[in-house]
């Protein structure tokens, strides 16, 4: 049994006027416990409020369909009640932005803390002394437990938010462009120790980001999404080096390398509005490679490897 | 336009904006509606409420309904010549507060602070009382207390409006202060100052009645006010004349509650935050996905 | 306008460069704290940049690379005379404009434009594109008649790409997407004709399918038009695509100058070399190390001599001490670092030890 599986996941977002977006349009996706995925996608394809309905951490103006399971436990079936059951316990979540993640007003070491003595796990005084340790597992020095958040530097704060969030020791751990907003060098020890802890820990991690880069340097896996729908999914070298889709194609053509080898190009159009109903594959206008059968929506195929396009199924077409 | 549409989407917003212009409406018309004249009776005093006079009579058996259409003008017309010389004063003292900063801010914010800490009523007697008491003196008075929590309110509100992004890119073009304030700045405080602008309607209803009914308002003219402290004057009260007290008394609050949800809900509608929804604890719904969701 | 031309029309003045910045400083005082007043102390100063030189040439895209807290945006802001500079000399068009005032500024806002970061906060949500792209227009009055000044906005809507010209002209920001507000406020610049553009981090916040668009339209305005870029950005990668030269601040001072082939793919100084190391990459040989410990020091606590020493790896006594200078690197003379064992500077004292020994 997979530690993390998301089986249909559909997600609306309802505006005020009536009119309601599909931001998340029927996903599936396992994870094994020790996996390191990473989830590519550009604004809009609905990674992150996949990962949000994942935690039941949607507002009162979604609605969901469908169903997440950590651990085999049910997040969704009974709404908020079960979401706050498995919530930090069974998995968490980073934050973009530190600091919008921490409160300003408790010292650091009690936030850490505090999920711990919520959740029922510990004391106030075993939570204390644990968070020490998850600090120095992070990389920090067990004294920032008595500092407030806007003491440290963005990367620290960073790390503080992950011993956060292993508070409770979760299998599985989310990150929501977990090093947007941080340095380059920042980035990459952020990135090396997310990737390094889910080693250690057993974790699962899922981490979702639009920079091809820090999936390439931290994950195992790659999960491409479009227009709220995953289009392509294998092992991160093979998506990036020889990828089946041409949405990730395209994408990697049009990503900008330290190393340039060959012009930019720029992916024509714009993405579909999720709040007019999208039939057949949600790329096909922009795509180079559409043909008659792309009026039908077509369907993650492929063992190790997979890809959502028709021009696959061909076997002429590459 | 958008906001119109935000607007119109809550009930209690409508409610508020059918009461203010049905009784802008009223006072706008009043000559025309009213049934009776209110200069000569038309009845005997203190008549009770009847099918030939709605809302009774007064003690000189002047009809009430005329009389509180009549009032609505003039309370009304207060109400609104107040609140634009309220929402002039603390709108332009708020941009300027606001978007020069440094010295001028302060000097604002000083003057504001000094008139805030004034007590309004009392104040408003002296200077009623030393000034005169026809109606462009009441506005004046009610006015010159009333501008500061604008002030307050719109100085908050340029203070962000300054940060974005279009008032940095209007400078980088070459705009001096004065084209920023009047294509950036202005535009996007106008909403703010259509709401200030209602709710001090609000307050500026009331505090004419308050000095009419001490004695301070015009005597020339009826309002709301005037009614009360003549129905009081002439004892209603203990005639058990309750017609000549309690209609213009609900009118009065019926105004402000009106004024007051329309500003609110102004206010609310610009800044979504001020609402809840991001606070209280996270509710999705459950959906049964249909087959055509995957489609 | 084409770069022949642009030269053509250079004004007479000392120098043929479009953009010239000389020891550049810019030091923000920060608030005092009460014990500071207490014991009459001056406030921190804060000193974003300490002595920056550079120059920009027409037809050149210049890439500033750092980050956060490097400086770079403040050195391009000072440089556009968006920020009063403390202390070094800004010339434009060859000419002096380091200490003018707001009032003799405002012509020179039609020679040198900014492009700012955010297209989503950059254009006014109540004005519909043409309004948006006149506005330029309108400030400096240029405007003329109505369709004079429709004209204008078409044209520019052409360079820019955005066709057709008569849609777009009527759209509302919230109608276009991030790249095409990118777009609407470079054409909202390219009205009053400038010679340089300064771009701050043109495409962090667009979707990468969508940076190479304006990338491009960047790289052509400067090959068609013949206008000076100086183009601020965090990311290597992008400043390899398109630019000439690079140049490299950290913590307010450069640290490295010179094409952008050659800063790249073979840098001198440590802190170039860590973070040219440090960038997320596809194909990598071995498992990325970490390597530099530490982040950047606030710019109120300037570290002694240079001062990337206290997480330089090659750090001596002497780099504790003295401030190196932008000197040209010993091996390739094209390329300047501020590193005293990277440049001349290291070659000319240890010849000189050699001597007295």
């Amino acid at each position: 049994m997979s530690v993390l599986e998301v089986s249909g996941l559909h997600v609306w977002f309802d505006a005020p006027d009536g009119r309601s977006a599909h931001a998340v349009r029927g996903v599936d996706l396992d994870v094994e416990a020790g996996e390191r995925v990473g989830v590519l996608g550009e604004s809009g394809c609905g990674k992150t409020t996949m990962i949000l309905a994942a935690m039941g951490l949607l507002p009162s103006f979604a609605s969901v369909a469908g169903e997440v399971r950590l651990d085999g436990v049910s997040v969704l079936e009974r709404g908020e009640e079960s979401a706050r059951a498995v919530r930090w316990t069974r998995a968490a979540m980073v934050f973009q932005g530190a600091m919008s993640a921490m409160n300003p007003v408790y010292r650091v070491g009690k936030q850490i803390a505090d999920p711990m003595v919520v959740h029922g796990q510990r004391s106030a005084a075993e939570a204390r002394r644990r968070a020490g340790e998850l600090l120095e597992l992070v990389g920090l020095p067990a004294s920032v437990a008595r500092r407030y958040p806007h003491e440290l530097s963005g990367g620290m704060r960073q790390r503080a938010v992950i011993a956060m969030a292993l508070a409770c020791e979760p299998r599985v751990l989310f990150a929501d462009e977990p090093t947007t907003a941080l340095d380059v060098v920042v980035q990459a020890q952020i990135g090396d120790l997310l990737a390094e802890l889910a080693g250690r820990l057993g974790l699962a991690l899922v981490m979702v980001t639009h920079d091809i880069g820090m999936i390439a340097e931290t994950s195992a896996r790659a999960v491409v999404m479009y227009a709220g729908v995953v289009v392509e999914d294998g092992p991160t070298i093979a998506v990036l080096t020889a990828p089946r889709h041409p949405y990730t194609r395209l994408l990697l053509e049009a990503t900008p390398v330290v190393n340039r080898e060959r012009p930019l190009v720029s992916i024509p159009g714009t993405p579909p509005r999720l709040d007019e109903p999208i039939s057949g594959c949600a790329f096909a206008p922009r795509c180079p490679q559409a043909f008659a059968a792309c009026t039908v929506r077509p369907q993650l195929r492929g063992e190790g490897h997979a890809a959502a396009c028709h021009a696959l199924e061909q076997g002429g077409l590459p | 336009m958008r906001l119109a549409r935000l607007l119109l989407h809550r009930p209690t917003i409508v409610a508020g904006i059918i009461i203010v212009v049905l009784f802008t409406v009223v006072a706008v018309l009043a000559p025309v509606l009213e049934p009776y004249s209110i200069t000569r009776a038309s009845g005997e005093a203190f008549e009770p409420p009847s099918a030939t006079h709605l809302l009774g009579t007064d003690d000189a058996g002047v009809d009430m309904l005329s009389l509180v259409i009549a009032g609505a003008q003039n309370s009304m017309l207060v109400g609104f010549a107040a609140a634009f010389v309220a929402v002039l004063i603390g709108g332009t003292l708020g941009i300027v507060a606001g978007y020069k900063g440094s010295w001028r801010e302060t000097t604002v914010t000083g003057v504001t602070d000094f008139f805030l800490v004034i007590p309004a009523l009392p104040l408003m007697i002296v200077l009623a009382a030393l000034f005169g008491q026809t109606i462009y003196h009441i506005v004046l008075v009610i006015g010159l207390l009333s501008w500061m929590s604008v002030t307050y309110v719109v100085r908050a509100q340029v203070h962000t409006l300054k940060e974005r992004g279009f008032v940095a890119r209007a400078r980088s073009l070459g705009a001096g202060d004065l084209y920023i304030i009047r294509r950036h700045i202005l535009p996007h405080v106008a909403p703010l100052l259509v709401a200030q602008t209602v709710l001090t309607v609000a307050s500026a209803v009331f505090f004419e009645a308050a000095l009419a009914f001490i004695g301070l308002g015009d005597p020339e003219r009826v309002s709301w006010g005037t009614i009360i402290q003549n129905a009081f004057l002439h004892s209603a009260v203990s005639y058990g004349a309750w017609w000549a007290i309690v209609p213009p008394g609900v009118c009065i609050a019926v105004v402000v509650l009106g004024s007051f949800l329309v500003g609110q809900g102004v206010e609310e509608a610009m800044n979504p935050r001020l609402g809840s929804a991001h606070v209280s604890p996270r509710s999705f719904r459950l959906r049964r996905a249909r087959p055509e969701d995957a489609a | 306008m084409s770069a022949a031309d642009a030269a053509a029309v250079r004004p007479a003045g000392a120098g043929g460069h479009l953009l010239e910045v000389r020891d550049l400083a810019v030091h923000f005082t920060l608030k005092r704290s009460f014990a500071d007043r207490l014991a009459r102390r001056g406030g921190q100063v804060a000193r974003a940049v300490d002595g920056v030189s550079l120059t920009l040439d027409r037809g050149e895209l210049l890439a500033l690379v750092g980050e956060s807290g490097s400086g770079k945006t403040t050195t391009a802001l000072a440089a556009l005379r968006l920020l009063q500079p403390t202390a070094g000399t800004v010339l434009l068009e060859g000419r002096d404009v380091t200490a003018l005032g707001p009032r003799e500024l405002r012509p020179l806002r039609r020679r040198a434009q900014l492009i700012h970061q955010d297209p989503y906060a950059a254009l006014d949500p109540r004005l519909r594109t043409r309004d948006l792209i006149a506005e330029a227009l309108r400030i400096h009055g240029l405007a003329g008649s109505r369709e004079a000044e429709r004209a204008t906005v078409h044209e520019a809507l052409e360079k820019v790409g955005l066709t057709p010209v008569e849609a777009f002209a009527e759209r509302y920001p919230h109608q276009l997407s991030g790249g095409q507000r990118q777009r609407v406020a470079v054409a909202g610049s390219l009205v009053l004709g400038p010679s340089l553009l300064v771009a701050d981090e043109p495409v962090s916040m667009l979707d990468v399918s969508v940076r190479a668009g304006i990338l491009q339209l960047l790289d052509e305005l400067r090959r068609g038009e013949g206008v000076g870029i100086l183009m601020i950005t965090h990311d290597l990668a992008t400043a390899a695509h398109v630019s000439d030269r690079v140049a490299v601040m950290y913590h307010g001072n450069l640290v490295e100058l010179g094409p952008a082939r050659t800063v790249i793919d073979a840098p001198r100084h440590p802190y170039t070399q860590a973070l040219i190391y440090a960038v997320p990459r596809v194909h990598r040989e071995e498992e990325r190390v970490r390597t530099l410990p530490g982040e950047p020091p606030d710019a109120a606590h300037v570290p002694s001599g240079c001062r990337f020493h206290p997480r330089c790896p090659l750090c001596e006594q002497r780099c504790r001490v003295e401030v190196p200078e932008l000197l040209p690197a010993t091996g390739d003379p094209g390329v300047l670092v501020a590193c005293h064992l990277r440049s001349g500077a290291a070659a000319r004292s240890s010849k000189r030890e050699e001597s007295l020994s």
